[in-house]
């Protein structure tokens, strides 16, 4: 019970390795015609993968409607859900500018050098940036609402210190 | 509308009422009468009752048995007593200005019977008044008139018809009413009988005295003088015709009579120092029943009384050579009762006896009873007029040592293996303190609690209160308990060869000489007056916990508190030097003398003296004014600094200044907060000039312009903020009360003016908060000198209330660190302490204006209310009766929360309120079992699911 079982190796070193394919089942040479046959022209593929791109690009911003009724819904208080909401809200963007060379690698056009350089698909990849900024606004607009931004001199007042009046009145 | 719920709810959340479970363990309040004028014991109902009208305008009965106060009466300011007379089981007083009030108090319960103004025709010249008891009515002098009251309403009145003499003494014998006074002018015993019945005069005549009379004494039936030119005791009968002769006794050589308040009984003093009792008998004839022989002592004093059975007792008390107090106290039948004491410390002034009891009051303001050689009771009635009041805080216990940086690492080991010992208690507490029963006296200071050590406790509740009476003598006073932990009496220093008073001015606290680690001293400046009138400042500089003299450093503190004279002569201001310990103090000629007078303090002052301001209150013929002084060096003067006026506040024509106040807490407490933020994040700041205080002033003459509330810089004199509020009356003294913190003013005052339709008269109070400008404007003002421009720049806010009550005194509440907000403390004149909370006192509160909601919540707001509506939540003084209050002082202790409150006039109160909460106390009712039981279970929890958790991953490995 306590041995491993390795099937990965049995495939090459099987000695079943040289046996035809079953009838019906062409290993390489059929799936060679039929790709060749069924797939579109490259130039159409990538025009897919451009308007995916946009797709994509576009996303965080159809999902702000829903998120601004979440965050009407949370209310103006300072607990929990609300908390939860706004964090979700001023982290997604970071997170996703960060990931965003990786997350438009599958949308990149097959005549790109390099997948994961920023220069490719530049217009989808600032009109993400843009998106994303949206979402991060109406997180802080949230924020401000909420009384969590350090806005007015208010917010300042505490580390305003004061000097030693040069007079002194003794009572 | 919908406000109004609102409204209620944030009232009903900041007014904390104080629990009855907290009352006499976080308050005291010890009742006082203030220092007799007079006493004499009566015998009602078989109790025994020491009726005193005081000092402090205060008719008082105190339990003969155990000194207590079975009942007082506090009078008016204004309804002064003038006498005061017993009659078994009535007390009658006559009081006011004419002395035209009579009172008539039930003797066991101080109830009021009768309160009657008298009318009597105006009389120029002193009154004199005097009354005497019938069976079934009471008679009245007053100066020239003679009034019978009978079940409450007067009879009859006769009216002398020359009014040149006035009469002081009424006498009552079975054949008519006798009013007899002595003129000093044409050197007559006036006399006039009266008809009991009907009032009708029935005789009026006069005897010729020698010229050298000038008292004489009533009893019995007979009147009577001594003449000290031919050292003669002369005494005539009291008859209806008046025609009776004057008999003078000359065999012996008489000094004087004295009156010892018995029906038949004076006392005659021979010129050799014996003294004599004398019976008036029937029949006009005196007799010398019992003779007192001369004493070795000085001051005597003579008195009289009867006791429960009716027995007459005369005590002739004087203090011997060797400064003990002996009394002879002799009755007809029980003889003579010999008995000899130690005051301790000042002489008797008056006393009263009841069979061999003796109740004495003395020079420093003390009731004492004693019984033979043994004192049964004493009243400290000198706490009843206080002067001055510090707080000081004690200092750490001694375990909590205080490490010497210095320390080797030896030492350090040593020190520590030391302290190991006190390691199980420290476990045993902490364990107990885990399970939810905390020593309570630990941790909150209880005023039950008198036994425990005076040390600080973990709070900073338990501080000692050092109060300097008029009466010479300064106490250290618990402020947990209010027990008295030292009493000291000044001592007179040179002035004690020729008597006089020492009466404290101001009291300062500085750390102490040798200590470092925070102990502090009390310096108290005090003015005597010899009784050759020269007047000198003295200081005396105290330990706080024990009352031990620290300059001169004294042995014995049984003796009287040496000070030290520091100028000769009256003393114009003192001042502590904010960040020393150095108080300067101002001569009559200005002059300024640093405390301690060292060279190093001189040069500090040298060094400071430029930015030095001091403005305060001076003498002139015209009023007084409040001039400001800065210091200069000349020396072709004086060696030291002079105080010279640089501005004097000019107020309109018609005002005189009253009173200045001064910004509290002193010394300033810090800042927390420099600005006031509002709803939208905006600030208003505060103007936070530290040279600002209050001048109050009154308008005079008979056309009363009102009464001025001035907001004054002390640097340059400038108005920063006025007001002119109406006097309580046309021609009535302006009653402002003020108190000034930070940025905030509130005073209060009675308006007698508002007659017109939607107007009222009663008390305001209005606060004002003054700001540096308009939203976010700064100016920095705290940090600006007082000659800048800007430093005018002041945006007042202000907003007033309808007041439920006069008040006697008014503060604000103090924190170590100003964080909490601060509350007014307010005496009221229904004799209850009311805390005002600072949320009803916002000037911000909406009026004119709709909040928003952000505004409503960040800034608390409250709808405005013209009201402030009288909560009795907001007492702080539960169900006492706090008496007379004149002043009220605050401190913080080492919670931020809580502040303590001490109020005193005649009474003494304490209190500790927290006005933001008890925000870093664990409530009382915290469950803290439940605490460690939730922990215990969750670690249980804990403990049992790990092996389970760790068993099934490691089966989720084998079977994946």
């Amino acid at each position: 019970m306590s041995k491993n079982l390795e099937y990965s190796s049995l495939e090459s070193s099987s000695k079943w390795r040289n046996l035809p394919p079953p009838p019906g089942f062409a290993k390489s040479a059929s799936s060679k015609t039929t790709t060749k046959k069924s797939a579109p022209p490259p130039s159409s593929y990538d025009q897919l993968k451009e308007k995916r791109a946009f797709d994509f690009a576009t996303a965080p911003a159809k999902s702000l409607p829903m998120q601004a009724f979440m965050l009407y819904m949370s209310g103006g208080g300072v607990q929990i859900f609300s908390m939860g909401i706004v964090v979700m809200l001023l982290l997604s963007p970071f997170k996703n500018l960060a990931g965003i060379n990786e997350a438009f690698v599958p949308f990149a056009p097959s005549t790109a050098k390099d997948p994961k350089a920023f220069t490719t698909l530049l217009g989808q990849k600032l009109l993400y940036v843009a998106c994303n900024a949206l979402t991060l606004a109406v997180g802080l607009w949230k924020c401000r609402s909420m009384g969590l931004l350090p806005m007015g001199t208010g917010d300042w007042l505490a580390f305003e210190t004061r000097g030693i009046a040069p007079e002194i009145s003794l009572f | 509308m919908f406000l109004l719920p609102l409204t209620l709810l944030l009232c009903s959340s900041l007014s904390w009422a104080i629990h009855e479970s907290d009352v006499g363990v976080i308050d005291w309040h010890k009742r006082l009468v203030g220092v007799p004028h007079a006493a004499r014991i009566i015998h009602p109902e078989n109790s025994s009752l020491v009726i005193v009208p005081t000092a402090s305008n205060v008719l008082a009965a105190l339990n003969l048995a155990d000194g207590s106060v079975a009942w007082r009466y506090a009078f008016d300011s204004t309804d002064g007593i003038a006498s005061f007379h017993v009659d078994g089981d009535s007390v009658v007083t006559l009081s006011g200005r004419g002395a035209t009030n009579l009172r008539s108090f039930e003797a066991t319960t101080g109830l009021i019977t009768l309160d009657k103004r008298l009318e009597w025709p105006l009389s120029t010249g002193p009154t004199a008044v005097d009354v005497v008891f019938a069976s079934d009515a009471t008679f009245v002098l007053n100066t020239h008139s003679i009034a019978r009251l009978g079940s409450g309403e007067v009879e009859w009145t006769w009216e002398a018809e020359d009014k040149s003499m006035p009469y002081t003494r009424l006498v009552q014998t079975p054949t008519g009413i006798y009013a007899v006074g002595l003129s000093s002018t044409s050197s007559s015993l006036y006399l006039a009988a009266v008809d009991p019945v009907t009032g009708g005069k029935i005789q009026i005549g006069w005897k010729h005295l020698p010229e050298s009379v000038s008292s004489f004494v009533v009893a019995g039936e007979c009147a009577a003088w001594v003449d000290p030119a031919s050292q003669s005791l002369g005494f005539m009968r009291l008859t209806p015709t008046l025609k009776a002769s004057i008999v003078a006794e000359k065999t012996m050589k008489w000094q004087e009579v004295v009156d010892v308040h018995l029906p038949d009984l004076l006392v005659g003093v021979l010129t050799s120092g014996d003294a004599k009792v004398l019976h008036a008998k029937e029949g006009g004839a005196l007799e010398a029943i019992h003779t007192f022989p001369v004493n070795d002592g000085a001051h005597t004093l003579f008195s009289g009384g009867l006791d429960n059975t009716g027995e007459p007792y005369v005590v002739r008390l004087w203090t011997t050579a060797d400064n003990t107090t002996a009394a002879e106290i002799f009755s007809a039948t029980h003889g003579v009762a010999k008995v000899a004491f130690s005051l301790g410390h000042g002489t008797v002034t008056h006393l009263a006896v009841d069979g061999t009891r003796l109740v004495l009051t003395t020079s420093t303001g003390a009731v004492q009873l004693w019984d033979q050689n043994q004192l049964i009771w004493a009243r400290e009635e000198s706490l009843a007029s206080i002067d001055v009041a510090a707080f000081v805080e004690l200092p750490v216990p001694e375990r909590v040592a205080r490490v010497d940086e210095s320390e080797t690492f030896f030492a350090r080991l040593t020190r520590q293996i030391g302290d190991a010992r006190y390691f199980p208690e420290f476990v045993v507490g902490f364990a107990q303190r885990f399970a939810g029963a905390p020593p309570r006296e630990d941790v909150i200071v209880s005023a039950n609690n008198h036994s425990a050590a005076l040390a600080r406790d973990a709070y900073g509740f338990r501080q000692v209160l050092v109060v300097g009476t008029a009466h010479g003598t300064v106490y250290g006073l618990d402020s947990s308990s209010g027990e008295i932990l030292w009493a000291r009496v000044f001592g007179l220093g040179w002035a004690s060869a020729v008597g006089g008073t020492v009466r404290p001015v101001k009291i300062f606290l500085v750390n102490s000489e040798d200590g470092a680690d925070g102990e502090k001293d009390v310096v108290i400046i005090a003015q005597r007056k010899a009784s050759n009138t020269l007047v000198d400042t003295v200081i005396f500089r105290i330990n706080p916990v024990t009352g031990a003299s620290v300059s001169p450093a004294e042995e014995d503190s049984g003796a009287l508190l040496e000070g030290k004279d520091v100028i000769s002569g009256p003393l114009t201001e003192a001042f502590l030097l904010p960040d020393s310990d150095i108080i300067i103090l101002l001569d009559e000629f200005f002059q300024v003398l640093p405390y301690p007078d060292t060279d190093a303090n001189t040069a500090v002052v040298t060094r400071r003296a430029p930015s030095i301001f001091m403005p305060f209150l001076e003498s002139f013929e015209e009023g007084p004014r409040v001039l400001g002084h800065s210091l200069k060096l000349d020396p072709e003067l004086s060696d030291r600094h002079v105080a010279f006026r640089t501005w004097g506040l000019t107020l309109p024509p018609g005002e005189s200044v009253k009173k200045i106040v001064k910004p509290t807490p002193r010394p300033p407490a810090p800042i927390a907060s420099l600005g006031k933020v509002l709803g939208n994040r905006t600030t208003l700041y505060k103007y936070l000039n530290p040279r600002m205080f209050v001048v109050l002033s009154e308008g005079s003459g008979e056309a009363s312009i009102g009464c001025g509330v001035y907001v004054v810089d002390g640097a340059k004199g400038s108005i920063l903020y006025s007001a002119l509020v109406p006097a309580a009356g046309l021609g009535s003294a302006c009653d402002v009360q003020a108190t000034l913190t930070e940025n905030w003013l509130v005073y209060h005052y009675y308006d007698g003016e508002g007659v017109g339709p939607g107007e009222t008269k009663g008390w305001r109070v209005v606060t004002v908060e003054l700001y540096e400008g308009e939203l976010d404007e700064k100016t920095r003002s705290s940090e600006l000198s007082a000659f800048s421009l800007e430093s005018m720049q002041v945006e007042p806010l202000e907003q007033s209330y309808v007041f439920a009550h006069g008040i006697t005194a008014i503060t604000t509440t103090s924190t170590k660190y100003g964080i909490s907000s601060k509350d007014i403390i307010v005496a009221t004149q229904s004799n209850k302490i009311n805390s005002i909370p600072r949320r009803l006192l916002n000037p911000r509160r909406p009026k004119n204006w709709k909040p928003t909601t952000e505004e409503m919540q960040e800034e608390q707001l409250i709808p405005y209310d013209p009201v402030m509506p009288d909560d009795p939540r907001r007492t702080i003084s539960h169900n006492y009766d706090v008496v007379g209050t004149r002043q009220i002082l605050t401190t913080p202790a080492l919670l931020e929360s809580t502040s303590l409150v001490f109020g005193y006039g005649l009474d003494m109160f304490l209190t500790r309120v927290a006005p933001s909460g008890t925000f870093d106390v664990l409530s009382e009712s915290f469950n803290k079992a439940q605490l460690v039981l939730t922990v215990f279970g969750l670690g249980m929890g804990i403990g049992i699911t790990r092996p389970m958790v760790r068993r099934k991953r490691l089966r989720e490995r084998w079977y994946q």
